[in-house]
């Protein structure tokens, strides 16, 4: 629905593009701008004006490299690729039509596949410094220590009341599960160090930073694009990865099978060596959305007492399904080399 | 090819007519301004100052619209053509001091920038008491009108002397490039912000381009208004300090009674008429300007202190 506040509200930024709306439809923090020159997306954001920057570059760059499945960006007529206006950021697209019909697989398998191009087409080896490695683990290290500190905190304070909440009574008959889990992510990140420290190399690609179904669009044409790389970032490609099976072990129907099977998908274009496999098994398996949910608890979120078990329960399961991924992905052959932790092929290559 | 075909060309626009040949067009994306350009490296200083005032939010300044190719301005017949938003209704001051303050702030702020390769016709014109004594000669030791030319002889050697102070007191600071056609008439609504169509002269280094625009403001709207002004610009642009200083001499040098001099020198009886009326209220307008300007200033340094 289009009321005269909303073409009030947007009238400024759309004069940048010398638009003039004749309707304005909110579809979530997209707004549908319909013109007598086309349909168009304006898409609300918050950035800093170096994040702007570095977005605009981010953009260009994609399509320099190669990659043009980017829904791009319409300049203003003052040559800019966004619109700042209070503490909001706003950038034109072409509007694409909704893709709800297409089948939740096929645009995993999509989302994916773009993805791993963009890691491809981006990916730098580094310098590999021992210091930052080094700094990165105990960074992470101390930050999870300290969260396993807070929730323990929490299950002692649990623990001595009279009669537990359902929330706690929940959280605690998982505590011990969950510490396992956090437990586990630390050994993984050992050996992501141990895995950089030997081989002496590290990564990155440019993450978009948002991996998520709701930033794929499909043109007219039927081919999917990528949008919202608000959050794009210069980062190991483990990044996107641990969000993206993060997101989708939220899916009661997910199993380990469907993670294999995007894994797999993605490393036929871009496949993970030893210690990014190591790395994605220790995000994956840190027990944060659990934590989080207990923060959540604890600041008095708006949901109810049973609203707030729900979601305790939702994490819990997904938890599951992650750990069962992760157990099946430190057996699953990597694609561009061969396993370290398998002994036969360190002895024969010599490594250890 | 006509200058409408190329317009037409080069900017992507369907339609293009003149709406005031040669400056205005209507298009299908509006009305549409177009400024000739004899000069590169002035074109180049309004467009990066321009586009540097852009890069906050707020009140807009007449950004050169960039053609199919992105470019600035079009080549056409030895000079260059840049095309602009023209738009007609006026943005009122009163009751906008918010708005009008964050363009100032914006205007100075952009004038900070270096004007790479361009030979700024900096305003050497510093204000010598003596020479306007020099000035003054013929007509002090006339009688009837001139009276009041040689009563403002005295208040105007004040005023220089305080200048010079606050011109000490500002230490190293220079005043900001500003386009010397700052007016508050160029102040235009869209869509209830504020769209100001900047000029096309050369900068100037000094603060007479808004000496000039404050006068005009407190002729409009008066003192508390002013005030709010002052207020709002200082928040995105610090006028309470050495700036302020450059501004507040800027203000109480006595340039009206320069002007009215030179203008006396003629001889013409009538301009000599026209020229005291017209220094008489420049005097009085300035006067109200920098008692609001110093009592404001003051004001600033008492809330600081608190």
């Amino acid at each position: 629905m289009t009321t005269g506040g909303e073409i009030q509200n947007y009238g400024p930024v759309l004069f940048y593009y010398d638009l003039y709306p004749e309707k304005i439809e909110s579809i979530g923090k997209v707004k549908k701008v319909i013109t007598k020159r086309g349909t168009f997306a304006l898409k609300e954001a918050v950035m800093e004006d170096g994040e702007r920057e570095w977005f605009t570059h981010v953009i260009q760059r994609l399509s320099e490299i190669g990659f043009h499945q980017v829904v791009p960006l319409y300049p203003t007529k003052y040559g800019d690729y966004t619109v700042k206006q209070g503490s909001k950021v706003y950038y034109l697209m072409p509007w694409f039509p909704s893709s709800g019909e297409r089948r939740g697989a096929y645009q995993d398998e999509v989302l994916i596949d773009h993805i791993a191009r963009i890691h491809a087409l981006t990916v730098k080896e580094q310098d590999f410094s021992p210091e930052v490695a080094e700094h990165s683990l105990q960074y992470l290290m101390g930050r999870w220590e300290s969260r396993q500190y807070e929730m323990e905190r929490f299950t002692e304070m649990a623990e001595q009341r009279t009669y537990m909440s359902p929330f706690e009574l929940t959280y605690l008959s998982h505590f011990h599960q969950t510490m396992r889990m956090a437990e586990d992510a630390k050994r993984s990140l050992n050996n992501w160090y141990e895995g950089c420290k030997r081989e002496k190399r590290y990564r990155s690609v440019l993450c978009h930073g948002k991996v998520s179904r709701s930033h794929l669009l499909y043109s007219q044409t039927g081919e999917g694009h990528l949008f919202n790389f608000e959050k794009a970032v210069l980062d190991t490609p483990v990044r996107d990865l641990a969000m993206y099976f993060r997101k989708a072990a939220h899916k009661s129907s997910w199993n380990r099978d469907d993670g294999l099977s995007m894994l797999r998908q993605y490393e036929k274009q871009f496949p993970l060596v030893y210690e990014e496999r190591e790395l994605l098994i220790s995000y994956l398996s840190f027990p944060e959305p659990i934590f989080n949910a207990v923060d959540a608890y604890q600041n008095n979120s708006k949901l109810s007492q049973i609203e707030m078990v729900h979601v305790l329960e939702s994490r819990l399961s997904a938890m599951k399904r992650i750990r069962d991924f992760c157990e099946h992905l430190s057996r699953f052959p990597l694609a561009g080399e061969q396993n370290p932790a398998d002994p036969n092929i360190h002895n024969k290559d010599g490594h250890i | 090819m006509d200058i409408l075909d190329i317009v037409k060309e080069e900017y992507g626009l369907r339609e293009v007519s003149w709406m005031e040949n040669p400056f205005i067009l209507l298009t299908d994306s509006g009305c549409k301004r177009i400024r000739y350009w004899a000069d590169e490296s002035l074109l180049k200083w309004h467009t990066e100052w321009r586009d540097e005032a852009g890069k906050k939010d707020g009140p807009m300044l007449d950004r050169m619209i960039r053609t199919k190719k992105g470019e600035s301005r079009i080549s056409v017949n030895k000079q260059w053509i840049t095309l602009h938003d023209s738009c007609i209704e006026p943005f009122g001051l009163l009751g906008n001091e918010k708005q009008w303050g964050a363009l100032v702030a914006k205007i100075l702020a952009a004038g900070e920038m270096e004007a790479r390769g361009l030979e700024v016709l900096a305003e050497t014109d510093e204000f010598d008491f003596q020479s306007l004594l020099e000035l003054a000669k013929p007509v002090a030791s006339s009688g009837g009108s001139f009276s009041l030319i040689r009563m403002s002889l005295t208040e105007a050697r004040k005023r220089a002397v305080q200048a010079n102070k606050l011109i000490e007191l500002a230490g190293n600071s220079v005043p900001p490039l500003l386009d010397p056609q700052l007016s508050t008439d160029s102040g235009r609504k869209v869509m209830d912000f504020l769209f100001y169509e900047a000029g096309d002269q050369m900068p100037v280094r000094t603060y007479k381009p808004l000496r000039r625009f404050l006068q005009e403001w407190i002729a409009a709207c008066g003192t508390p208004s002013l005030k709010r002004l002052l207020t709002a610009a200082d928040r995105d642009y610090p006028l309470h300090s050495e700036q302020g200083f450059l501004l507040a001499a800027e203000i109480m040098i006595p340039w009206e009674l320069k002007e009215c001099l030179l203008n006396l020198q003629g001889g013409d009886l009538e301009e000599a008429v026209s020229s005291l009326d017209r220094f008489s209220r420049e005097w009085e307008i300035n006067r109200r300007l920098l008692m609001a300007v110093t009592e404001w200033m003051d004001e600033n340094r008492k809330k600081v202190a608190l």
